[in-house]
């Protein structure tokens, strides 16, 4: 019996790394699938965008909106687990992260953890964290912030920032 | 004289409690009326850089359909968003061209870079745009393009502006780039000899550590083995194939962290490819204990273990160590695979008993081998009648789709073609199940828009009811009234008496009163008329009054006045803030121009739905047309193991027979 075998799958082995010209007209067909898809999703982000802007038009309009963002510090003494948001006492918000939003945090994303509604006036505004401390100890601790809702939209941000003086992180709310 | 009547008395004890309680409707108003009020969109820069980060919060996640969509409404907001942001650690267009790679958009990509480019950017930004420029036409195979792009970075340049993991990537597409040049050029001998063509200039420029060390290094060795240099190639794939792949750099550190694809698994599967490849080389090159032990480096549960299997078993028949090469074999056939690996190794067990003397059990392999063919084609025949567009659906809308196809159908399903034009399908699913929840939004939108509109309509029914809008110039005028009080309290200061002086002016008044009706009564009586002392107790009393009255009116005048000025300038706020509601009225509804954004957008949705359902619709046609071309090539292929091993067999049984004959002449003869 002979060895075609062995010698089949040796050429196969040397296939070369650029096989682009093995069936140019499967290809061009497929390409052009492809621009179609590619298309597709550009007009799909567009289309996203509007329904995005609609969507918040109408339910959070600008003389109404709240937006409450969290943004972290490199997370030396703090690893963020939960996060529970309170307006006027109220739970608006409860949020469970993984690592891969944490990760996000510490490298400068912000997270707009919260858009609602509220009328002008003043409103108080508490956040509850737990997560892991210093030394990998559970860490629990609020902060709370009153402020003055007014015609236009409100922005607020809360802060998680490394102390590197007390070794703890220092938890605040900031009105933008 | 008993100068003050009751009346007046608990009127202007109600001046100040009127202040208050006046305050108190304007405040009311206020609060209503600000509920209309309609804020101007804004480019804040805190704003905008608090938008940006949210890019970043959904890019770091690799979440590159919301990041660009949130990138899309901040530069709708503020064009010029993306030119203000406060430290945005590099230029915010090449982000979006990052992203837009990421997510699949190479054309944009390619765009944005190419916009960037035509700007005066600075140094930094212009590497990094051509970096990802040639990476976006590196990505779609336009090599002439991506060649062109890249070699617009200088080592200069790339050293100083691009991180080392951007430039290893530089170096790595560099290389690959100018091998296909090289391969296309080989043919012409006039071609001029490139110093980048050659390999080891490349890796002397990658670090230490780079994954691409690893691919350039492979490549090298394959191009010497298509040139026939076995030996060079041999010794090329070898620092592959023994590399220590344990060594794993943080890839996420960078910038461009997410674009990254590399992992563990990766190197590990390089050095898997590398070792078979040195395999065959050292079996072509009759070195088989060196073949064996590059076969065996190959990991057991890797996308080349079967091939290597294979390999394997010929190395060692080839050493006439046919045990060692059947016993392979037969692990080989006993897998649950359908490849031309497992399908050949029937085949290959043959020729080794063969060799081994033992044709009996070839001829029983070769007819297992049969049985095998011939249940692979049976599910291969039915699978080509039961695959259907349903099927590819419910296979792209599985995520890990390549672990739910049947095993008969792994060689065919999981091939690169196939994977990329089912990638596509489960994007046109994914892009349908998009477009089918904005609709039904859109339908909540419509909905709500109907409640909006009735309530609005009910709430100015009421403000007209109620002539809350009047209200406003009827507090005014009782505000003008109380200015009035304080103006004749200058010359009346009881006026502004406090409450326990009218209560005593109250005592007072009845005490006038019943001495009034005392002296009255006992003239009528002809009695005698009462002691003046009584009268003059009165009047003195009253002097008091007026007295302590006139000594606190400076104080009280004051206090009245003051409270009168901030009344004012809440009736101003709430003037204004009437107004505001007023145009908010006359304006004439929104509600209309969102009706139409919501029939804008559900008709630019259909329009998008019927194209996608086109793609769909074709992508399922060059699917099932490509199922069914590469479906038959398998059967052509394993009709042709069945013809080969049916041949073996009558050559064996032939064999056999002459065998047989000549022994039995032998005999004979004997």
């Amino acid at each position: 019996m002979k060895r075609p075998v062995l010698l089949l799958v040796i050429a196969m082995m040397f296939i070369q790394p650029y096989a682009s010209a093995q069936d140019d007209s499967k290809a061009t067909e497929s390409q052009s699938v492809a621009k179609q898809i590619q298309q597709l999703k550009r007009d799909l982000v567009a289309l996203n965008r509007d329904l995005f802007v609609l969507e918040e038009d109408l339910l959070f309009p600008s003389s109404t909106q709240v937006a409450v963002y969290l943004s972290m510090d490199v997370g030396d003494y703090f690893k963020l687990d939960s996060v529970e948001l309170k307006i006027d006492d109220q739970v608006v918000t409860h949020y469970l992260y993984t690592d891969k939003q944490v990760d996000a945090l510490y490298r400068g994303g912000t997270q707009r953890l919260h858009v609602g509604n509220l009328t002008q006036g003043e409103h108080q505004l508490s956040a509850f964290f737990i997560g892991f401390g210093p030394e990998s100890r559970e860490y629990k601790r609020a902060t709370t912030m009153t402020f003055n809702k007014g015609p236009e939209a409100a922005t607020l941000e809360i802060q998680i920032v490394d102390s590197t003086s007390k070794q703890q992180p220092e938890f605040s709310v900031v009105e933008l | 004289m008993l100068v003050v009547p009751l009346k007046f008395h608990i009127k202007t004890y109600k001046v100040r409690h009127n202040v208050r309680r006046f305050a108190a409707g304007l405040l009311l108003l206020l609060l209503g009326y600000s509920n209309s009020a309609f804020a101007q969109q804004n480019c804040e820069q805190q704003k905008v850089d608090k938008a940006y980060q949210e890019i970043l919060y959904f890019y770091f996640q690799q979440n590159f359909y919301q990041a660009l969509t949130h990138i899309e409404v901040l530069e709708s907001k503020c064009a010029q968003a993306f030119k203000t942001v406060t430290n945005p650690g590099v230029d915010p267009l090449l982000l979006k061209g990052g992203i837009s790679l990421a997510y699949g958009l190479e054309e944009q990509a390619a765009e944005i870079f190419d916009n960037v480019l035509s700007q005066a950017a600075d140094d930094k930004t212009q590497t990094q745009a051509w970096l990802l420029l040639g990476k976006a036409m590196f990505q779609k195979r336009e090599d002439e393009s991506a060649a062109k792009a890249l070699s617009n970075i200088t080592l200069d340049a790339a050293n100083e502006h691009l991180d080392p993991l951007d430039k290893d990537e530089w170096i790595y597409m560099q290389s690959q780039l100018y091998a296909a040049q090289n391969a296309d050029t080989k043919a012409d001998p006039n071609a001029s000899p490139n110093q980048a063509t050659d390999s080891s200039y490349w890796l002397e420029e990658l670090s230490g550590n780079s994954i691409y060390r690893q691919y350039v290094i492979y490549n090298k060795g394959l191009a010497q083995l298509q040139n026939g240099q076995i030996d060079s190639a041999i010794a090329t794939l070898n620092t592959v194939g023994d590399e220590n792949t344990g060594f794993f750099p943080d890839f996420f550190s960078g910038w461009f962290g997410p674009l990254r694809t590399e992992h563990d698994e990766e190197l590990k599967a390089l050095k898997d490819r590398a070792n078979l490849t040195l395999g065959y080389a050292h079996l072509k090159n009759q070195q088989t204990l060196e073949s064996l032990n590059a076969f065996k480096r190959v990991r057991l549960d890797s996308l080349d273990t079967n091939s290597a299997m294979l390999g394997y078993g010929w190395a060692a028949a080839q050493r006439e160590e046919y045990q060692i090469a059947v016993s392979v074999w037969k692990q080989l056939q006993d897998m649950p695979y359908s490849n031309e690996f497992v399908m050949e190794s029937f085949l290959a067990s043959a020729y080794a008993y063969e060799q081994a003397f033992a044709p009996t059990q070839a001829i029983e392999n070769l007819n297992k081998g049969l049985a095998r063919y011939a249940r692979e084609v049976r599910f291969l025949t039915q699978s080509l009648n039961q695959v259907d567009d349903n099927f590819f659906l419910e296979l792209g809308k599985t995520d890990n789709w390549s672990e739910a196809i049947p095993e008969h159908l792994e060689e065919i399903m999981l091939s690169n073609d196939f994977r990329s034009q089912l990638g596509w399908l489960s994007e046109t699913i994914q892009i349908n199940q998009d477009f089918q929840q904005w609709q039904d939004r859109l339908d909540v939108f419509d909905a709500m828009l109907d409640e909006r509109q009735q309530e609005n309509r009910l709430r100015t029914e009421k403000l007209k009811n109620d002539n809350t809008l009047n209200k406003l110039s009827e507090l005014v005028a009782r505000r003008d009234r109380i200015q009035q009080q304080i103006n004749q309290a200058k010359d009346d200061h009881q006026i502004l008496a406090s409450e326990e002086e009218i209560a005593w002016l109250t005592r007072l008044d009845r005490a006038v009163n019943r001495h009034e009706a005392i002296v009255q009564k006992r003239a009528e009586l002809s009695q005698q008329a009462l002691s003046e002392s009584y009268a003059e107790r009165l009047k003195r009393i009253n002097g008091i009054l007026i007295w302590k009255a006139a000594e606190s009116h400076a104080g009280r005048q004051w206090q009245a006045t003051k409270a009168l000025a901030e009344l004012d300038k809440i009736v101003l706020k709430t003037s204004a803030q009437q107004s505001l509601l007023q145009s908010a009225l006359n304006r004439p509804p929104e509600y209309q121009e969102q009706r139409n954004r919501i029939a804008n957008l559900r008709e630019q949705l259909q329009t998008k739905v019927a194209l996608n359902k086109q793609s769909q619709r074709a992508l399922l046609g060059s699917l099932q047309s490509l199922f069914s071309r590469k479906l038959n090539a398998q059967l052509a292929q394993l009709q042709s193991y069945q013809i080969q091993a049916q041949l073996a067999i009558v050559r064996l049984n032939d064999k056999a027979y002459r065998k047989a004959q000549a022994e039995e002449q032998q005999g004979g003869r004997q």
